[in-house]
């Protein structure tokens, strides 16, 4: 799970990183975290 | 290590049953042909790898009978007969519980891997084998199922779909611009259908004046009527041009609301960007750059010290694989000539007892395993530092644009005032102008009301002073056009709403307007670019990092299984992890359909044990069923020695099926 876990991070924080001013990202990272924990979690 | 395999209801078998294996040795269970071999490995199979979540390795599954098919009613594993069976599988200090139901669940108290399907079971129908008897060279699904590039491919999926719905909100943008067009159009012609429809009525109303004139009537109503409609005129006349500077008024205070409303999104865009500064300045503040440097070059120290020791590793290990091979050899020569001493040469030219050279093979085997771990440790370690110094590299990075961060929160903080204060000015004249619309508006309600009074006192005295069919038929004519003018209006009052919806778009549950959504869209869009770019990134070191172990395992079971007519076997990462076989004397790959039935079995064979090491490597069970049936005698010996001694190096279970004449036996050979 570590390994799944290292993958969401550098994504979630790949995006966070990616996102300029101005834009409002929340609901968008948050369900996207969602989705990704989920099959990962599925997948276990 | 013992392993203890508890069956109840298995297969044809009703009841209870147990098996005993130990690792280090390979466990032959024999038996005619139907005698319930298989199904012993079979548990042991499903008891290490459920749940099965893949689909693919599912459909492995069902086709060695392991896991049950969609359209059938029970597990293959269940006895006809039963409603339950169970598996328990006791080894080291692991005890799996599996509860098979007759209703097709199934229950497993720890969970188990699902690459064992893949990796540890070697059976004529496995995956591999099947690629290699068709001749089919693409491998790549190995290295993509056993790796973490299936994950990340997942995830790419996912991105997609967020991909999917931002292509479609571009597309629902562009409907809804093209829709505000059409419905501004209709809008512009309706109002022009109005004034026309009101003119006519206009006019119709006149010449009801001009034939009222012709008709002869009542003196006294006539000049009552005259005097109405002079004074409904006079106040027609005042309240038009009451509603002609309401309009204005109302226009004025529209001009408002958009500026202060394009003031109101500045400020929030712009104290969401403050935010955001602000936020990346504290984080980029708390970066210790002289501690980072530290840790930096304590890391590249200890990798130095890393590489170190493995030099000193290398030739350590080096001696004890020459060692182990001379033993290996002496052991061979002595199984050829089946002596039982052996004149050594390397010892003086004495006679040396073959005990006394399985001891020695033995005591180097065991000195050779924990150097060959610290070796692979070692590798780990160095790897684990290399990352550790590239992520703190990019924490020094984020440091040095910390007054870039800086200057640009004042900027924010200055740009935040000045807008407050334009749009307070704004937002006070609008406040002024409203309690004139306010008072506007009382005025006219009040006005169109004595307007209307007037209008039923006239029509009172004009039923009372008009009898005419002419007249009948131009105020049937008026009746229809206000009808008319009432649905024109609908339709502008429908057309406005709808203009309005098309103003602004809901995108990820919050509302923007269109200009907004559109660069939002298009922010996303590069976003999702970049992601894919960095999955795609990932992929492509997962399969490589995988296709390398992988290779380097088959190189390895290559040189110890000492294949006469083999030079390399390997996937070839440079063509899409193609398998290529090259033989001895022939530098070019051969296809794979060029190798014979029993070369055939062994390379499937050897690949299947290299993805075991390789993928799966924790689970010390390798199953095989009737493996062998189809080498030659030399190959075979070769082979099962090769199991003997992975079995004997790793501490592993290494369980056969092999038909024979003999009742079900089991056998340690």
């Amino acid at each position: 799970m570590s390994q799944n876990k290292k993958i969401i991070e550098e994504i979630v924080d790949y995006i966070e990183s990616s996102i300029r001013d101005g834009l409002d990202e929340a609901i968008f990272i948050k369900e996207f975290r969602n989705k990704i924990e989920k099959y990962l979690s599925e997948k276990q | 290590m013992k392993a203890v395999l508890k069956l109840v209801n298995i297969g044809q078998r009703e009841g209870e049953e147990t098996w005993e294996f130990n690792s280090g040795v390979v466990t032959e269970i024999r038996g005619r042909t139907a005698s319930g071999k298989s199904r012993i490995l079979k548990s042991c199979a499903l008891a290490l790898s459920i749940p099965i979540i893949s689909e693919e390795i599912r459909n492995t599954a069902i086709s060695f009978g392991i896991a049950k098919a969609d359209n059938a009613k029970f597990s293959p594993l269940l006895n006809s007969n039963k409603e339950k069976a169970i598996i328990e599988l006791h080894y080291d200090e692991v005890k799996k519980l599996v509860e098979i139901n007759r209703d097709g669940s199934e229950k497993i108290n720890i969970p188990g891997n699902q690459k064992f399907i893949y990796c540890s079971m070697l059976v004529e129908n496995s995956k591999i084998q099947n690629y290699i008897d068709h001749g089919l060279s693409d491998f790549s699904w190995i290295v993509t199922e056993m790796s973490l590039a299936k994950d990340y491919e997942s995830i790419k999926d996912i991105v997609g779909s967020y991909t999917d719905l931002i292509t479609a909100k571009k597309e629902e943008i562009q409907i809804k611009e093209n829709n505000k067009k059409k419905f501004e159009g209709e809008f512009k012609k309706k109002k022009s259908d109005l004034a026309e429809v009101i003119e006519k009525i206009r006019l119709l109303e006149v010449n009801i004046e001009q034939e009222l004139e012709k008709i002869e009537s009542n003196t006294e109503l006539k000049n009552e009527r005259k005097k109405i409609i002079d004074e409904l005129k006079d106040r027609q006349k005042i309240i038009m041009d009451t509603e002609k500077k309401f309009l204005s008024l109302k226009k004025t205070v529209t001009d408002l609301d958009n500026k202060i409303n394009e003031k109101n999104t500045q400020i929030e865009d712009e104290t969401e960007n403050l935010d955001k500064l602000e936020q990346k300045k504290k984080k980029y503040m708390k970066i210790d750059v002289r501690k980072l440097n530290n840790e930096i070059n304590q890391l590249h120290e200890e990798n130095t010290m890393n590489l170190e020791k493995q030099k000193l590793l290398l030739p350590e290990i080096s001696i004890l694989e020459n060692s182990k091979k001379k033993y290996e050899g002496i052991l061979r020569e002595l199984d050829k000539t089946k002596e039982k001493k052996v004149l050594c040469w390397v010892c003086g030219g004495k006679e040396i007892e073959r005990n006394d050279i399985e001891n020695d093979l033995k005591s180097t085997r065991d000195k050779l395993t924990p150097k060959r771990e610290k070796y692979r440790d070692l590798d780990s370690q160095i790897e684990e530092n290399k990352n550790n110094i590239d992520d703190k590299q990019k924490d020094k990075a984020k440091n040095a644009k910390l007054p870039d961060v800086k200057k640009k929160v004042a900027l924010s903080r200055n740009k935040l005032i000045k807008l407050a204060e334009e749009n307070s000015i704004n937002v006070e004249q609008k406040n002024k102008e409203d309690m004139d619309i306010k008072r506007f508006t009382t005025i006219i309600e009040s006005r169109k009301k004595t307007i209307n009074q007037l209008i039923e006192k006239r029509n009172e005295i004009e039923k009372q002073i008009i009898d005419d069919s002419q007249m009948n038929k131009t105020r049937e004519e008026t009746k229809t056009q206000n009808t008319n003018k009432g649905a024109i209006e609908n339709q502008i009052s429908n057309l406005e709403l709808a203009i309005d919806d098309c103003k602004s778009i809901e995108i990820f549950k919050k509302e923007f307007d269109l200009l907004k959504a559109k660069k939002i869209v298009q922010e996303f869009d590069d976003i999702f670019d970049n992601i894919n770019f960095h999955l795609e990134l990932n992929i492509k070191k997962q399969r490589e990092g995988a296709a390398h172990k992988f290779n380097e395992n088959i190189e390895k079971i290559i040189e110890e299984l000492k294949l006469p007519k083999f030079e390399k076997i390997y996937l070839d990462i440079e063509d899409n992890n193609k398998l290529k076989i090259i033989r001895k004397g022939n530098p070019d790959p051969q296809a794979i359909n060029s190798l014979s039935g029993g070369e055939r079995v062994i390379v499937s064979s050897l690949l299947q044990i290299s993805a075991k090491e390789t993928y799966n490597p924790e689970i010390p069970f390798i199953v095989g069923d009737d493996i062998i049936i189809k080498m030659d005698e030399d190959r075979r010996e070769i082979f099962y020695n090769y199991l003997k001694n992975i079995a004997k190096d790793n501490d592993w279970f290494v369980i056969l099926t092999r038909v024979t004449d003999e009742d079900l036996v089991k056998v340690e050979i």
